[in-house]
């Protein structure tokens, strides 16, 4: 057991915890969200900032693509299958009715 | 609650629920690296504690029009 070794452990995951508090992560919903916001404006330009720093110190040129903006409306694509499963069912047992008298009528037609 | 209302409630209640499984998860990446010998169940018991609080705020969220705040009034 060694004692510097546990106070570096310890100063880390508490250093950790304190930070995640100050920056609000296990705050309520909002500041949650605000959160996320601050990170999707800072991430790529600290990315871009950063690249640059290293092409111009090793001379590599890297170039990272923009994320891909996804419109994907859930709400919408939910809805949608919402209604169109609701609105077979109700269709359903006339439609089921009508299939079992072709059957029939087709298995008559047969004799 | 009127249908932008609900929309928004339903952007933040994801968004907070990204952003605490991640810290949920990297707490428990903390963890387990300095005091737990690089186990696994510290990940998922942070990732779990993060849905949960996520959980827990949205369905706060979702009932705040239905919850009646009231005062304690001491008779004095």
């Amino acid at each position: 057991f060694s004692p510097h070794r546990f106070l570096v452990k310890t100063g880390i995951a508490g250093g950790s915890v304190y930070l995640v508090y100050d920056l609000g992560l296990l705050g309520s919903s909002s500041q949650g969200q605000a959160a996320l916001r601050r990170a999707q404006e800072s991430v790529p330009e600290a990315l871009n900032r950063y690249s640059a720093l290293f092409s111009k110190q090793t001379g590599i040129h890297i170039e990272i693509p923009s994320v891909p903006h996804i419109n994907i409306s859930l709400r919408d694509s939910w809805n949608s299958g919402i209604n169109s499963l609701m609105s077979s069912l109700s269709a359903a047992p006339s439609a089921i009715q009508k299939y079992s008298n072709e059957g029939w009528n087709y298995l008559k037609g047969m004799k | 609650m009127s249908d932008s209302d609900l929309g928004r409630k339903w952007d933040r209640c994801l968004a907070d629920t990204v952003v605490k499984l991640g810290t949920g998860f990297g707490l428990g990446i903390v963890f387990s690296l300095t005091f737990f010998k690089r186990r696994m169940w510290p990940l998922a018991f942070g990732s779990g504690m993060g849905l949960g609080m996520a959980y827990s705020n949205c369905q706060h969220d979702f009932q705040a029009p239905y919850l009646l705040h009231g005062k304690y009034v001491k008779e004095q």
